[in-house]
């Protein structure tokens, strides 16, 4: 007979929210946002319903006690981790000169590209290429952004 | 001569390609296939899914990690249709899979019947090969050459099986030819497109590489080529893990999802290296005067994102050797060292809220914990939405690692089902699932099939 081994960690990042889409709406077309908010879900009581051992974690000690607890264990496993619903880091907008920008991703220890170009004498028109890319530019008009690289998925 | 069961037939053609495990979920239509699979549960691992979504996006997550094809199954009617998702999934990631669909009896076909669909018809489209078997006798061959398909035409190929076909006896006589199965080989490049491409290094001021799947056994020849023209190196997300993380040139991804340093040196180059990547992105990105050496094997590629200087029609591993052996040592160019800096920059912040007691939790100290504990070998099954972008720029993969996700079709859902594939395919690695709230929403389900199948010894 087959042998099976479903030794599988199911790690559940809740944040409440279809994330890629949010940030689409705020960052991209600048409209309300619609239809991405999931309510909160108990996971661990859903695996547990389905005959699979959940806990639920809220911090980086509980998550690690989590993982050694099904390194110790055969079978699968869910963690849900309650997790941040701050959006991460936009490269794509990348206003680092924008102290609004800064704060909301708590960017004071990153440094501008513009730094590193003149620290190691990269000559301006390549430090600046990106912008060659009008389309890459954010829009200053309200019509939404159609045309960027997240709105167009 | 032997007699032997159209459907019993068909797994044996599956099987005798080394193929020994099989996802899906019955249905009166399939019952003459499913009475072979349990005439063959002594050889093949039949994965019983909820959901045939999930079987079809287990078998279209197989090659992505191990470079051989999974087989999945639906019944006629619902259970064809939910293979749907799956089946793009193979077809947008270029990725060799074979499903099995059951059709009525064909006394049945095109008379309105129960579940009775145009099934040759839908499933044109979703596959790169479609083909109903219109006799018992065509089973094992049209079985045979799904999987050559697949193989050839990197894609998913579906065969459908007429019910009574399954249960007819048919002559055991056909034989399978693996061994004939030839290891891919792609050609050297010639001489003046190594000549070119050399020169164009040599004139370059800040030339950078560019890699994407294409490059993905060429990560020693990758990180050689960096360190020797001191180029560095950005990905498309499905590169991630050519060349390990940690490796000081290697950007990470443009875009998106990766961090800050991919997204802005590629803005300030003047010369790419350009392997084996199709990232439809990738129009947006480097200035539009930068030159591109442009290695692929598949001649529709090239210019197709950039304008190209340099096309080298080649295998990547041969084509970057060349160049090295070919080429002139380089000093670190402005951009490299800013890149670099740059990098160390984005990393020191990153790691700086490693241990943050925000509250609810940061990603970088979860992060933090899955990069120490993970096995050197563990498979991480990444689902789609914000955890690509998290994983993109956190997980740190090194040694023997693997990963997959749903890359252009970028489908939700799609951890689960790869999770019940690795487990499969590697039952003594660790598999983790990855997945936001949303997309664990999708298939959820599928903990119904990890938790029936553990340390599972009979299956019936």
């Amino acid at each position: 007979m087959a042998r099976y081994n479903m030794h599988v960690l199911n790690i559940i990042f809740t944040n409440e929210t279809l994330g890629f889409i949010q940030a689409e709406q705020e960052d991209e077309s600048n409209q309300p946002l619609s239809g991405v908010i999931i309510p909160d879900n108990d996971w661990a009581k859903v695996a547990e319903g389905m005959n699979v051992k959940g806990v639920t974690v809220r911090t980086k000690k509980e998550f690690e006690e989590a993982v050694n607890e099904f390194k110790k264990m055969d079978g699968p496993m869910l963690i849900d981790i309650k997790y941040t619903h701050e959006m991460p880091y936009s490269t794509e907008l990348n206003s680092l000169d924008d102290p609004a920008f800064v704060k909301k991703y708590q960017a004071e220890d990153l440094k501008p590209f513009s730094y590193f170009a003149e620290k190691y004498g990269l000559e301006a028109d390549a430090a600046t290429g990106a912008s060659q890319h009008e389309e890459s530019e954010p829009e200053e008009d309200e019509a939404p952004d159609t045309v960027s690289g997240a709105s167009q998925h | 001569m032997t007699k032997i069961n159209g459907s019993d037939a068909m797994l044996k053609v599956i099987y005798d390609w080394g193929i020994d495990h099989i996802y899906g979920f019955p249905g009166g239509s399939f019952d003459s296939s499913m009475n072979a699979i349990y005439d063959f549960r002594d050889k093949m691992k039949f994965i019983e899914v909820r959901h045939e979504e999930a079987g079809a996006l287990a078998a279209a997550s197989e090659y992505k990690i191990t470079g051989k094809l999974g087989v999945c199954f639906g019944s006629a009617g619902p259970g064809a249709a939910h293979l749907f998702n799956g089946l793009y999934d193979a077809k947008y990631d270029k990725t060799p899979m074979v499903a099995i669909v059951a059709n009525v009896p064909t006394s049945r076909q095109d008379i309105d019947f129960f579940q009775a669909f145009d099934e040759d018809k839908w499933f044109l489209n979703a596959s790169v090969w479609c083909r109903q078997a219109k006799t018992a006798d065509q089973i094992p061959i049209l079985t045979d050459e799904a999987i050559r398909q697949a193989y050839a035409r990197k894609g998913p190929a579906v065969i459908i099986i007429p019910k009574d076909y399954g249960w007819q006896k048919i002559d055991d006589n056909f034989r399978v030819n693996k061994d004939a199965h030839p290891e891919a080989n792609y050609p050297a490049p010639t001489k003046t497109s190594v000549d070119e491409a050399v020169k164009l290094l040599k004139e370059a001021k800040n030339p950078t590489m560019y890699i994407g799947l294409g490059a993905k056994d060429a990560g020693d020849e990758v990180k050689e080529f960096a360190e020797k023209f001191k180029t560095p190196i950005m990905s498309s997300y499905l590169g991630k893990g050519i060349v390990e993380d940690k490796f000081p040139a290697y950007m990470g991804t443009i875009g998106r999802l990766g961090p800050k340093a991919a997204q802005e040196v590629q803005g300030a180059t003047d010369l790419v290296v350009w392997v084996g990547n199709n990232s439809p992105f990738s129009v947006l990105w480097f200035p539009k005067d930068a030159k591109v050496i442009q290695i692929d094997v598949d001649p529709a590629k090239f210019g197709k994102r950039h304008s190209t200087d340099v096309s080298m029609l080649a295998d990547a591993k041969k084509a970057l050797r060349a160049i090295i052996d070919a080429g002139e040592t380089r000093s670190e160019s402005p951009l490299y060292k800013a890149a670099i800096a740059d990098r160390e920059n984005w990393d020191a912040w990153q790691d700086s809220f490693k241990n943050s007691d925000e509250m609810p939790v940061r990603p970088e100290p979860i992060w933090d914990v899955i990069n120490k504990k993970a096995d050197d070998n563990a498979i991480f099954a990444i689902d789609v939405g914000n955890v690509n972008v998290d994983s993109c720029r956190l997980l740190n993969l090194h040694d023997d690692q693997k990963w997959t996700t749903s890359g252009l079709h970028a489908t939700m859902g799609y951890g689960a089902p790869a999770a019940l594939m690795a487990a499969t395919v590697y039952p003594d690695r660790e598999v983790w699932q990855l997945a936001g709230d949303g997309g664990f929403a999708m298939m959820n389900q599928e903990l119904l099939t990890m938790a029936r199948w553990h340390a599972t010894t009979c299956m019936f």
